[in-house]
């Protein structure tokens, strides 16, 4: 993309490394990112295109000063992360930043000052791509962190009994391993921002102080600032050029294709990636909501430093589907006097309530009076949905694909539509913008060598990944074997891009496909149920390494992973604990990954 | 000319004996499809791949496959079935097929919209019920016609008998499908063919054995036909014809439609021996470079009908005595009860269009059913696609009268017209279909109807047959009035059949519109009301007056006016 014709090398001019100059580069590099191999290879590019090198900071190679790691599946954590790596950075604090995946959980011991933005998933559970460093630190031979300063920093969700688990888990664990806590821990909820601008100002006071016994060094560039122009906050305003439905009109779900225009310039992926969607709400339900409160949309508000309507801000700014328990408990002040009570009485009750219903469900059945800027305030900030991308940057670089189901579903006398997914599907027009940023996935990536066979299980839009997986693996040299496992309601109604795994098995790319379509017979088969069946080809194809891709419903992927300890006990003679153990070692190998939701 | 054998030829010397690739297609989850060349071996054990075409763009726009499914003809010499068997071709066509079961021209019945995890279950269930698929479709000898003449049941039982005689005679000996769908082992020496060899027939073979008077299983559009000549019912012997044949292919003037030539008299005992010959000197000299031109008709007309006879004797070992004379008076079905020699009741029902299904109108499948609970005689599917309630005992008949009734089963109320014609399936399943016709046609017929009551000859009765392509399933080309597809809402009239299968059509008009069609056929109808003899039929009044030249010989001059 970016070589011109005057800058093409000929194969006879490549001259590699080895010996000494390769094991010297391999040391300068060790313990970088991703981010930061990326930053120095543009720099090293630089240079050799005639530029001057930098003038050598010998000192600042010896360790970043701050460790900064996140730890998330949905891209906050990076977000916070990022945030007070660019604040420190202001504040000419050298720091590293690190995704707990690209961390080596063995070198902890040597890092001194460790922040660590972690968020907690679904049932209190450590993010995937944080297990291995939880695993290190509570396992069997945990490293000694005496010399250890660290704070964390949770993310989580109060109306979850376990909130922020992970972050108390890590907290405690890096307390009992001998590291000096510098900050309390912080709890960030839902709406982390206001959380996030009252915990910065310490934070970076706490780092201050320790910065003189650390001989400051400010870093000539930050990798952060040259390579990831676009994120949660500042997204990337992608254009719609397609959308097409893939489900015929008899079946269960509305599930559209969407391709969206990028610059690769601009905004890179990777297979496997997670691409964060900012939507706007439903216009007729936000004036639903302000005829139902008897508000102007006209009326000013104030959002942070910001002014705008209220329809605006209605619009573009406030979570008007997930319906937060806050929202709920701070509602009940501006209705009847203990019309709520019952509601707000057990937290899970609550929870369950506010789970079930959207704020205008509950304006309906409890009726109240609010401000215009009461209601902005009372409700949360609008929280951008992922979505896991369904092509290859190998394939498509200028393009990123997402396959999105237009929920529907009747509840409290409405018909309700997924948020973000009738805006997708529906409301979004060819050219319009979007605003999306790219979420690293690395805990779910092809393996790094190229003939190792791949296992993909996905149900419903499970799929998505793993058609970016397969063209990505269409155009490596001597792919392995591809296996893909799928499962949906339906044959003839929804096997999603079913053509397109025709092609990828003409093409040689795809050797097995193995399907379960719960509706079409009466014992509903299930994927989980498919590849028990599959047993023997499942432990032959494992013999030869390959990982296992899960993709889809959380309750599915408990079925698939039960599935393969039965496959262990049923087809390889396993007791129940050794299969529990031979699931627990491909966890551990990372040839078992998940992406659920 | 390049003479390279056409690739099914191939596909056929490949496949071990019809096995193909056929458990691997089955097994394959990814697509609702076979591999193409199984789908061509699939023919053999009596299925076709279809897709539903109205889906086709649709379905491709959403990365989806045609919405492929398969349409399984059964054998069913001479078209004869139980109850117990009604019963279970019922369950089978409401579980495993698309809900309904479909009545053929050529006696037996199919099933459509079976998805390929069906196919294996419903072929294991057919067979439970005593019948199979061997030879359904496919380059062999294909479902053989019976008169299902009821009346005269001791002389029907033993032309029948030939018939299912003649079945066995031609069936294939692969053990393909004993193996594949029944799970049978396999047999451990080497498999042959005696009578196809390894590459079957060049092409579709069709055999129908006639009692006269009544043509309603069209003898002479068949490869091989057997008229039965009796005696004070019995059976002398049966006029033998062979190179019958409808299909065409639009704007190939080398192919044309043909009707069978007599080759002799035998005695009942030859029937065998003469079949197997017709069969093995098409398997010889059949053309296996063009497939449009693969029809034992083609055969004849190269070899000339001399020569082919004296093979067809000197393989049989028998010499053709001179034909026998026979008279043919329809082509149709006689509707309505009739009253067997044996003092058992025949009830003949009108099922429209073969097609045996519950629709808010009419709840035909489910009427059928209920008769088949009570019914101890048998049922017989006719080559007009109908279905004759036959050996019903005078205490069961008026119960049996009653449900036919109750379930609008019974033709009183048709018109004769709408009795005596038919249309093949067509639009959206059958791959080959150019136009509409089954779906169609009822609509067509009603337009007929106003014509032939405006004209004031309602009564008389015509035979009319539409098809989606020329390929001739519903047998157009004998029919007095045929419309053949052409593309979606255009046909060819084609006029001047005799009205008892023994005289073809030529066409009238090309390419018509239903406007221009009904146009060209009020014309007609006013002229035949007007200027008719007395008891002439509308086919005869067509060649008559002109509007058409009868057709001698198809070979030299079927097309042109």
């Amino acid at each position: 993309m970016q070589a011109t014709g005057e800058q093409h090398v000929s194969n006879e001019q490549l001259q590699s490394l080895s010996g000494p100059e390769l094991g010297r580069l391999l040391q300068a590099i060790e313990g970088l990112s991703t981010e930061q191999l990326n930053w120095a290879s543009g720099y090293l590019a630089g240079i050799s295109a005639g530029g001057h090198p930098a003038r050598p900071v010998s000192t600042a190679r010896q360790s970043a000063q701050v460790t900064i790691l996140y730890a998330s599946q949905t891209g906050n954590a990076r977000s916070v992360a990022q945030r007070l790596a660019d604040a420190a950075a202001a504040s000419g604090i050298e720091s590293r930043l690190l995704s707990a995946h690209e961390f080596k959980a063995r070198r902890i011991a040597d890092e001194r000052l460790l922040i660590l933005v972690v968020s907690t998933q679904g049932e209190g559970e450590v993010p995937e791509n944080a297990e291995s460093l939880y695993n290190y630190l509570t396992g069997r031979k945990p490293p000694d962190l005496s010399k250890l300063e660290f704070a964390v920093f949770g993310l989580g969700d109060s109306s979850y009994t376990h909130f922020c688990k992970a972050g108390v888990d890590f907290d405690q664990a890096l307390e009992k391993l001998g590291g000096r806590r510098i900050l309390e821990r912080l709890d960030a909820d839902v709406d982390f921002d206001s959380d996030f601008s009252v915990w910065l100002p310490n934070a970076l006071q706490v780092l201050e102080n320790r910065q003189p016994a650390r001989q400051a060094v400010v870093l000539p560039l930050t990798p952060r600032q040259s390579v990831t122009q676009y994120n949660r906050d500042k997204p990337y305003p992608a254009s719609l050029i397609e959308n097409r439905r893939l489900t015929t009109d008899q079946a269960l779900t509305d599930v559209h294709h969407l391709v969206l225009e990028i610059d690769p310039a601009a905004i890179s992926y990777q297979a496997g990636d997670s691409l964060g969607v900012w939507f706007r709400n439903d216009p007729a339900q936000v004036d639903e909501i302000l005829g139902l409160l008897a508000l102007d949309g006209n009326t000013h508000v104030r959002l942070g430093d910001k002014s705008l309507s209220l329809s605006e801000a209605l619009l573009e700014k406030r979570e008007l589907s997930l319906l937060h328990p806050k929202v709920v408990s701070g509602w009940a002040r501006h209705t009847d006097s203990g019309s709520l009570d019952k509601q707000l009485a057990d937290k899970n009750e609550l929870r369950r309530f506010a789970a079930e219903r959207r704020f205008i469900d509950l304006i309906e059945a409890f009726p109240g009076r609010i401000e215009a800027q009461q209601l902005v305030d009372l409700l949360g900030p609008l929280q951008p949905r992922l979505y896991s991308i369904a092509s290859s940057p190998a394939e498509y670089a200028d393009e990123i694909h997402l396959t999105v189901s237009a929920l529907q579903y009747e509840a409290h006398g409405r018909r309700h539509r997924g948020a973000a997914s009738a805006y997708l599907s529906e409301r979004l027009k060819p050219d319009d913008n979007l605003d999306v940023y790219v979420v690293d996935n690395d805990s779910f990536r092809l393996p790094d060598d190229p003939s190792t066979p791949v296992i993909m299980i996905g149900a419903g839009t499970g799929i998505a990944p793993f058609r970016s997986f397969l063209q990505q693996r269409a155009s490596q040299e001597n792919p392995g074997r591809n296996w893909l496992i799928f499962g949906n309601r339906h044959f003839h109604d929804d096997f999603l891009y079913q053509t397109d795994w025709i092609e990828h098995r003409r093409s040689g790319v795809l050797e097995k496909v193995s399907v379960a379509f719960s509706r079409d017979s009466e014992q509903r088969n299930y994927v989980q149920d498919r590849l028990f069946d599959e047993g023997p080809a499942v432990l032959e194809w494992l013999a030869q390494g390959a990982h296992i891709y899960v993709c889809g419903a959380i309750d599915m992927e408990k079925g698939v992973a039960e599935s393969l300890q039965r496959i262990a006990i049923e087809y390889a003679g396993k007791t129940r604990l050794e299969a529990e153990e031979f699931y627990q070692n491909l966890r551990h190998q990372k040839r078992y990954l998940r992406d659920v939701y | 000319m390049d003479l390279k054998t056409n690739p099914n030829e191939l596909i056929k010397a490949n496949s071990n004996f019809l096995r193909g690739t056929l458990r691997e297609s089955l097994a394959d989850e990814l697509t609702g499809a076979l591999k193409a060349d199984d789908a061509q071996i699939s023919k053999f054990h009596g299925f076709y791949e279809q897709d539903d075409r109205d889906l086709r763009q649709q379905r491709n726009a959403r990365l989806l496959e045609p919405y492929y499914s398969f349409m399984l003809r059964a054998r069913l010499p001479g078209g004869v079935c139980t109850s117990a068997q009604w019963l279970a071709i019922d369950s089978i066509g409401r579980r495993l097929g698309n809900g309904s079961v479909r009545l053929t021209t050529r006696q037996t019945f199919q099933f459509h919209g079976i998805l390929k995890k069906s196919l294996k279950p419903l072929i294991r269930e057919i067979n439970r019920a005593m019948i199979d698929s061997i030879g359904g479709c496919g380059d062999v000898n294909r479902n053989v016609l019976c008169n299902p003449n009821p009346v005269q049941s001791s002389l029907h039982a033993e032309v029948y008998a030939w018939a299912k005689k003649i079945s066995e005679a031609l069936l294939p000996q692969t053990r393909a499908y004993h193996e594949i769908w029944l799970d049978e082992k396999p047999l451990i020496q080497n498999e042959s063919e005696p009578l196809y060899g390894d590459t079957y027939l060049p092409r579709k073979f069709k055999t129908a054995v006639a009692v006269p008077p009544h043509n309603d299983v069209d003898v002479y559009t068949n490869d091989l036909g057997f008229i039965a000549i009796e005696d004070r019912g019995k059976l002398l012997g049966f006029n033998v014809c062979a190179g019958g044949g409808m299909g065409t292919t639009h704007g190939d003037s080398s192919t044309f439609p043909r009707l069978a030539d007599e080759l002799g008299f035998i005695a009942p005992a030859d029937t065998l021996a003469v079949a197997r010959a017709v069969v093995a000197t098409q398997r010889d000299f059949g053309n296996r470079v063009s497939r449009r031109h693969a029809r034992l008709k083609y055969t004849i007309e190269t070899m000339g009908l001399a020569a082919f006879r004296r093979e067809v004797e000197e393989r049989a070992g028998i010499v053709f005595q001179a034909a026998r004379p026979v008279r043919f008076s329809d082509q149709g079905d006689r509707y309505g009860w009739q009253h067997g020699v044996d003092g058992k009741f025949h009830l003949t029902l009108y099922i429209e269009n073969g097609r045996v299904t519950d629709t808010p109108d009419a709840a035909v499948m489910t009427g059928l059913r209920k008769i088949a609970e009570i019914h101890d005689g048998d049922f017989r599917i006719t080559a007009n696609q109908n279905l004759i309630i036959a050996n019903v005992s005078a205490e069961k008949k008026p119960l049996i009268n009653d449900l036919a009734g109750a379930f609008g089963l019974l033709a009183e109320a048709k018109s004769q017209t709408r009795l005596n014609s038919i249309a093949c399936v067509a639009l959206p399943s059958c791959p080959q279909a150019m136009a509409e016709a089954e779906r169609y046609f009822p609509a067509f017929l009603d337009k007929i109807e106003q014509l032939e009551a405006r004209h004031g000859v309602a009564g008389q009765g015509v035979v009319i047959r539409m098809t989606g392509c020329p390929n001739g399933c519903a047998r157009p080309f004998a029919a007095e009035i045929g419309l053949v597809g052409k593309a979606p809402g255009r046909y060819n009239l084609m006029l001047g059949g005799d009205g008892t299968g023994q005289r073809l059509n030529r066409l009238f008009r090309e390419n018509l519109d239903e406007t221009d069609i009904l146009a060209e056929l009020d014309e007609l109808y006013r002229r035949y009301a007007a200027e008719r003899n007395k008891g002439e039929r509308l086919g005869d009044f067509a060649v008559r007056s002109g509007l058409v030249r009868a057709v001698d010989n198809p070979a030299e001059d079927y097309h042109g006016r």
